[in-house]
């Protein structure tokens, strides 16, 4: 391991409570016209939490090696990986929290949504 | 969770519809607004069997222990600033569900973690809690002999099939710290639990196969699948 990821990993122990508020409050700001509900349908509960524009998803995906990604992931971040045989690839679930959905494609796979 | 997004020849763009059902995320077609279930890729009102959106394996992990799999890995790039999950609350407390639900099935508590593996219709639970006390777990399910192994953050597991070729094989752990190593007792092969890769022994370089599997809450699994099994 290089030294300086040592010292760009203070980022995975501080800060957190801050910019989780942050995004809390611009959440609740877009959704002032929106009322949740919910209906029973079969035998479950269909509940509208937000409107779907609040949660976009990513549409074009940038990859970049894991050496470049240790600058912004914490070993200890939970992620989503998918290997389809010929590529790896991780996907942040605290990224996904923000998006839900990622629109991918894989030479192994083909079109495939990552989903959150 | 991750499918393929291709339906009848069709290629989707799929979001987040900002929809729950039974707590579990619905999807929508940005183009034509069809839902899709994020539990099983069913369409939310059931209807034509083949519009299902096909689920592919994927495995739900910290980065340090994805890299340890896949040192060549990629990773979706991400904004430095984002350092934390919006639900940091949500994980911890005992609460289910947005809205308050109350755990369907007592065999498990609701906020448990299992391992859930679907085919043809029936399901599987395994208790991950369960699994962090023996590391591994063995049984058959829907015809299929598999090995369930706890990966070393102990937040998660692999299932593999335990069919190599035209042997079934059972597994015995090995004492020691660190990375759990397996011997197949038909063999006497040694395995590296958490690749599936067999090192040493007559199948060296053999690789078990990856069976389709999902972390996921109890009470959230045991609403879609009522039926399903539960182990140990």
């Amino acid at each position: 391991m290089k030294d300086w990821i040592v010292s760009t990993r203070t980022f995975c122990q501080a800060g957190a409570a801050a910019v989780l508020a942050a995004a809390l409050t611009v959440a609740a700001a877009a959704a002032e016209d929106f009322k949740p509900s919910w209906e029973r349908v079969g035998d479950g509960i269909l509940l509208s939490v937000v409107p779907p524009s609040n949660i976009p998803p990513i549409n074009k995906p940038e990859f970049v090696s894991a050496d470049e990604a240790d600058n912004f992931l914490c070993d200890t971040e939970p992620v989503l990986g998918v290997y389809d045989g010929q590529v790896a690839r991780a996907y942040s679930l605290w990224l996904l929290d923000r998006h839900e959905v990622v629109n991918d494609s894989t030479p192994g796979f083909g079109p495939i949504a990552v989903t959150w | 969770m991750v499918y393929t997004r291709t339906v009848e020849g069709k290629e989707l763009r799929l979001a987040s519809s900002g929809k729950l059902y039974k707590d579990v995320l619905l999807l929508v077609d940005q183009d034509n607004g069809a839902l899709y279930r994020q539990m099983d890729g069913a369409t939310f009102r059931g209807g034509d069997s083949r519009a299902r959106l096909t689920p592919l394996p994927a495995l739900q992990t910290t980065w340090g222990e994805w890299k340890r799999l896949h040192p060549d890995t990629l990773a979706l790039r991400k904004d430095s600033r984002i350092r934390d999950t919006l639900y940091q609350r949500y994980l911890a407390d005992e609460r289910l569900g947005v809205a308050g639900t109350r755990n369907p099935d007592a065999r498990l508590p609701g906020k448990g973690l299992v391992v859930g593996i679907e085919e043809a219709g029936r399901a599987l639970a395994v208790s991950l809690e369960a699994l962090r006390r023996s590391r591994l777990h063995q049984t058959r399910f829907g015809g299929q002999p598999l090995l369930v192994v706890l990966l070393p953050s102990g937040d998660t597991a692999r299932v593999f099939s335990r069919r190599v070729g035209k042997r079934t094989l059972s597994f015995e752990p090995l004492p020691g710290e660190g990375e759990l190593r397996l011997r197949d007792r038909e063999t006497g092969t040694l395995w590296s639990a958490s690749s599936g890769r067999a090192l040493a022994g007559p199948l060296a370089g053999e690789q078990l196969l990856p069976a389709q599997h999902k972390l996921s809450y109890w009470f959230a699994w045991a609403a879609y699948h009522p039926e399903t099994r539960v182990e140990p």
